[in-house]
């Protein structure tokens, strides 16, 4: 397997005469697990959008594993190895949930046969605990269940750097563990993850790297501890004034917080 | 296959290289620009359209001016070039057929482009129906036509003497609105509501079917009872054929005309004076924020409904004594439709009113024009669905609509 | 025997005596005279035909989510293409056919790259505008179309067939028979195969959510503009196999209200099963032929009545039965239903005809007769249809066959279905 490398120099995006994407760089290297956080409009869903090639940027490069992929298509990105689930869920509703995992299994493997995919489809469902599902449509599972069955449709795609946005918003704390788990697991078999999350919490305690946005630029890019202390991050949050976010980077383990709150329910 | 046997001669080969010349630079312009404002990272979302307009209208000197300046491109950049365009088709077609009415006699174009209107205010009457609906349900109901039909068939019934009744044809278009409401409204709650209850799976799709279902049931409801028989009206008021100058407009459309003014103007003041009026506008422009403030958009859809349906049932009932009329009326009259909200942008309610004026104009010179006389009023519609299909695909948004 | 065995030996029994239809008298000598002629074969051939439309229809729209209006067109596209090359060309039904579907297929790929940016209504809307000019051209250019007189085209076997040992003429019905009815075998096969493989997969990704397929590595501009192309060809092809076989093609065959039966088919049929459609398009097709005919008014008005009594006696049993607090179980439902239905019928019998006499003497028909002894059916079954595809699509968005099948294809799986709906609810109950 060859060396897991994203490299994004002087990303830019404006529209109209909003910079909603300012000048951002950063490295990816190896199976890392970063976060991205930023208070609303920070640009990090047109970061995503620009890294997946739904959007066209309007300066700098990316570069996935040695392959230039700004400016090709969502399509030819998510072949090249770069996965990312959407904020809203979008499951594929009237579709049974092996076939949701089925679309990017025959899309990634041109060649391979349904029944191949369907066994890796049935591998993914194990690890989801999802078997029972399988002949569901899509639509009558949970809101959680969807949010794991894209997370399962990437498994299928098998890319090597996975973004999450927002993976942990209007989730049950069962569930939650669920994808808690799930991002360990996989970032441990050499996955690279992108975490973008409004969760400080979760997000404090899973990534091993913050990345910070506001106002379109990177402010800070570190540890957690380093970014916990960084002036600028400080500030950003501070001239918010939102109580979500306040002034302390609180530091509390998930596990006991979802034990809390499966309590409280 | 044989030549035609009218004795015109047609400059084919000049007016095809005015018209190439035309299409090329409206490609590169319709190509090129968007890509420019792309690339400057502009709005490009009408760069296709303007780009191409600028470039069938100036040739190459348009486009390079916005390809190097790259202004914001508003109502300014389009007025101008696409007077051009238009001359510079009119002046393909006047070489190509020099011996045309409309290339010759001044009086004649006038006189169509006058008949145009009079018949594009009815046109728009229809369409403000349509519009009204899909800015109040967010749906295109592809039964428009047929409350149109059946408008134009109570009128003609109430105010003809087949059942003896022969009543003041106040009273057919009175009878019209409230015939086609009627059906509107029990539509609506019927099979619409539920769609906006959530309990319909596939709405967008459903709501096209569904209207579709109610076309087709329409349609052949009244041909079953009253039958194919093509039926006419004699004008509403005994009135003189209008003469101004070289313009004369039948008696019929002038009335038609007038009743279409009449009613637009009622319905301005409802939309603007009353409180249901304003209630509409306010569900139009943001419906989270209306239902915020106590108006229940159920009922202003079924409100909604009820008055497209109206409207195109007063529209029929003023036009069923210009053209003759048959269960079918309602196709042409609900692709028409389409064309005039498309075309003026859907959901604005002036842009139905000068998309209507539009289509009626082409029409008239359309047919007035075409060089071959016994072809001409067979590409009828055609000329306005041209215009549609380009439009929808350069800007679906239409040339007042806003972003859904 | 599970339930998907059921349906694969109805439906190869199905095409079995499909197939052996028109030798029917041959096997079976006993047969009462009358039952098959060129009438019914005429009406299957028809048949078969809308099968295959309805069918390639629900491909685009059940499967792919692209809304066209523009179908017929396409089939006529295909005609038009054939008959004008064997009037000025001389060429034969089979170049024409082929050079028809190409022609199609050729549209249906510039028809689907222009629209790859509009959705639903706009789609259904530049469908029509495309529908539309080109039904009005073919109207118009009366020198190479026929105009509204249409288009006379060469039998589909101009020479008839020679089979060594039998010879049909050009005008027999049982070659166009076979070839239609293969070609529906055939075309279905090939789309319900097609809508198992990667590329049925893909459509429905792309229909449920473009920009997430998309983002999972599917090449949405490709399969849609695909599925354009091989629908249109399918509509293309059939277009011209009847065209031949009819020997016409008029610009009528392209007005709206085609266009809606074969909605109409599909829709009930179930548009997103293929077979569904197909049968759909069929039945559909054979009761309007059967509903073609003069009624006898006391016929109607007693069917009328049996259909509203019945819907208004069970909504009345439901009534009190919610009044009075009971629980209806589906076997109640089902009493309550045929109760209605018996009592409804019998009442319908006893008063229609009385009430008939009733009605002719007030009811003044417009041309000035009384209400006839027989209703001409012709009108209103399209009425009765149009109120179908409302009713169906306000109750039974799926269809009305597509359910029939998919609940007797479940019926060996009961078992399976029932302990997997237990798993995932123990599963929700361990959640909450």
């Amino acid at each position: 397997m060859s060396q897991i490398h994203l490299q994004v120099n002087n990303l830019s995006k404006d529209f109209g005469g909003l910079r909603a994407v300012n000048n951002v760089s950063f490295e990816v290297n190896g199976p890392e697990l970063i976060g991205m956080i930023g208070p609303n409009g920070a640009g990090k869903t047109t970061l995503t959008n620009l890294l997946d090639g739904a959007l066209i940027p309007s300066g700098g490069t990316i570069y996935l594993n040695g392959k230039r992929i700004d400016g090709i298509k969502p399509y030819q990105v998510a072949r090249a190895g770069l996965g990312r689930t959407f904020q809203v869920t979008r499951s594929f509703r009237r579709m049974t949930v092996m076939e949701n995992l089925l679309v990017p299994g025959m899309a990634l493997h041109t060649t391979a046969s349904r029944k191949a995919q369907e066994k890796k489809a049935w591998e993914v469902l194990e690890f989801l605990t999802f078997e029972h599902l399988a002949n569901e449509y899509a639509r009558s599972l949970s809101g959680g269940q969807q949010k794991l069955l894209e997370l399962g449709r990437l498994l299928m795609l098998d890319p090597d750097i996975i973004i999450l946005d927002e993976p942990f918003a209007g989730v049950h704390p069962k569930l939650m563990e669920k994808i808690y788990e799930y991002i360990t697991t996989v970032n441990a078999r050499g996955k690279a993850f992108i975490l973008i999350s409004h969760d400080m919490d979760t997000i404090f305690t899973l990534s091993k790297r913050l990345l910070v946005l506001n106002f379109g630029s990177l402010i800070a890019d570190g540890t957690p501890d380093e970014v916990r202390q960084d002036p600028t991050v400080i500030e950003a949050y501070l001239g918010e004034e939102d109580e979500e976010y306040g002034t302390a980077m609180p530091v509390v383990d998930v596990h006991q917080l979802v034990e809390e709150e499966g309590d409280a329910s | 296959m044989h030549a035609s046997p009218l004795l015109q001669t047609f400059n084919t080969g000049p007016a095809l290289l005015i018209l190439l010349w035309v299409i090329f630079w409206a490609v590169v312009g319709g190509v090129v620009t968007p890509r420019v404002y792309r690339r400057k990272d502009l709005d490009a979302s009408s760069a296709t359209l303007y780009g191409a307009v600028a470039g069938a209208g100036t040739g190459p000197i348009l486009p390079v001016y916005l390809w190097v300046k790259t202004p914001e491109l508003n109502w300014r950049w389009i007025v101008v070039p696409s007077a051009l365009t238009l001359a510079m088709l009119i002046w393909a077609f006047a070489v190509y057929d020099p011996n045309n009415l409309c290339v010759n006699n001044g009086g004649y174009v006038i006189s169509q482009i006058s008949n145009g209107l009079l018949v594009g205010v009815l046109y728009g009457l229809i369409a403000l129906g349509l519009t009204l609906i899909f800015s109040i349900l967010g749906i295109v109901s592809f039964a428009h036509g047929q409350f149109y039909m059946i408008g134009g068939y109570v009128a003609f019934f109430v105010v003809d003497d087949v059942f003896g009744l022969n009543l003041n044809p106040l009273l057919g278009l009175l009878a019209a609105g409230l015939v086609t409401m009627a059906i509107g409204i029990v539509f609506e709650r019927l099979l619409l509501r539920p769609m906006h209850l959530g309990q319909i799976e596939r709405p967008s799709e459903y709501a096209i079917l569904v209207t579709f279902g109610l076309a087709f049931f329409l349609t052949y409801t009244v041909q079953a009872t009253i039958g194919t028989n093509p039926r006419k009206l004699t004008p509403y008021f005994p009135i003189d054929t209008v003469t101004i100058g070289p313009v004369s407009m039948p008696p019929s459309r002038v009335i038609g005309a007038a009743i279409g003014l009449v009613v637009l103007a009622i319905l301005y003041w409802f939309l603007n004076y009353t409180w249901r009026g304003k209630a509409l506008r306010a569900v139009s422009q943001d419906k989270q924020a209306a239902a915020v403030v106590g108006i229940n958009p159920l009922t202003m859809n079924t409100l909604a409904f009820g008055m497209g349906a109206m409207l195109a049932g007063i529209a029929g009932a003023a036009l069923v004594q210009v053209f003759t009329w048959a269960p079918n009326v309602g196709d042409v009259a609900s692709a028409r439709s389409f064309v005039v909200i498309v075309l003026g942008g859907m959901g604005s309610l002036i842009g139905a009113m000068v998309g209507g004026l539009v289509i009626g104009v082409v029409e008239a010179l359309g047919v007035g024009c075409f060089p071959d006389v016994s072809r001409a009023l067979a590409y009828q519609q055609v000329f306005g669905l041209v215009i549609f299909a380009i439009v929808l695909l350069l800007k679906p948004t239409g040339l007042f609509g806003r972003e859904l | 025997m599970t339930g998907k065995i059921i349906l694969w030996i109805l439906g190869v029994a199905g095409l079995v005596v499909l197939a052996l239809l028109p030798l029917a008298y041959d096997i079976f000598p006993f047969l009462p005279p009358g039952l098959l002629n060129d009438y019914t074969l005429h009406v299957l051939i028809v048949g078969f035909y809308y099968a295959i439309l309805a069918s390639s229809w629900s491909l685009l729209m059940g499967y792919a989510g692209q809304f066209s209006f523009a179908h017929m067109a396409f089939a006529s596209m295909g005609a038009y293409a054939s008959g004008m090359l064997g009037m000025f060309l001389g060429t034969s039904p089979l170049t024409g056919i082929i050079a028809g579907t190409l022609l199609a297929g050729f549209f249906g790929l510039i028809i689907g790259l222009l629209v790859l940016r509009l959705r639903s209504t706009y789609l259904a809307l530049f469908t029509i505008a495309f529908a539309e000019i080109f039904r009005l051209g073919v109207n118009a250019e009366k020198d190479y179309t026929g105009g509204g007189n249409g288009l006379q085209m060469d039998a589909l076997f101009p020479n008839g067939v020679d089979l060594g040992f039998y010879q049909f003429d050009s005008v027999n019905k049982i070659p166009p028979y076979y070839v239609m009815f293969f070609l529906m075998i055939i075309l279905i096969g090939l789309m319900v195969w097609l809508a198992g493989t990667r590329f049925g997969l893909f459509l429905k990704s792309i229909r449920e959510d473009e920009e997430a397929a998309a983002a999972l590595g599917v090449n949405v501009v490709r399969y849609k503009v695909l599925v354009f192309v091989i629908t249109s060809m399918i509509a293309g092809l059939v277009g011209a196999v009847r065209g031949h076989y009819i020997t016409i093609i008029s610009p009528n065959d392209m007005v709206i209200l085609w266009m809606s039966l074969v909605i109409t088919m599909a829709v009930l049929g179930g548009i997103e099963n293929l077979i569904a459609a197909g049968i759909g398009g069929i039945v559909v097709f054979i009761m309007l032929e059967f509903l073609r005919a003069d009624f006898a008014t006391t016929t109607v008005m007693t069917v009328t009545l049996t259909i509203l009594l019945s819907i208004g006696l069970y909504q009345l049993v439901m009534v009190v039965a919610r009044r009075s607090g009971r629980v209806m179980k589906n076997i109640h439902k089902t009493l309550a239903v045929a109760g209605a239905f018996v009592v409804a019928l019998g009442v319908s019998a006893a008063i229609a005809s009385p009430l008939t006499t009733l009605i002719s003497y007030t009811y003044y028909d417009f041309s000035g007769s009384l209400l006839p002894e027989t209703i001409d059916m012709s009108d209103w079954r399209l009425v009765i249809f149009g109120l179908i595809l409302m009713l169906t699509l306000r109750f039974s968005q799926n269809g009305l066959l597509y359910p029939i099948i998919q609940r007797v294809s479940r019926t060996g799986k009961l078992s399976d279905t029932v302990a997997k709906r237990d798993a995932a609810r123990a599963m929700a109950e361990a959640e909450a």
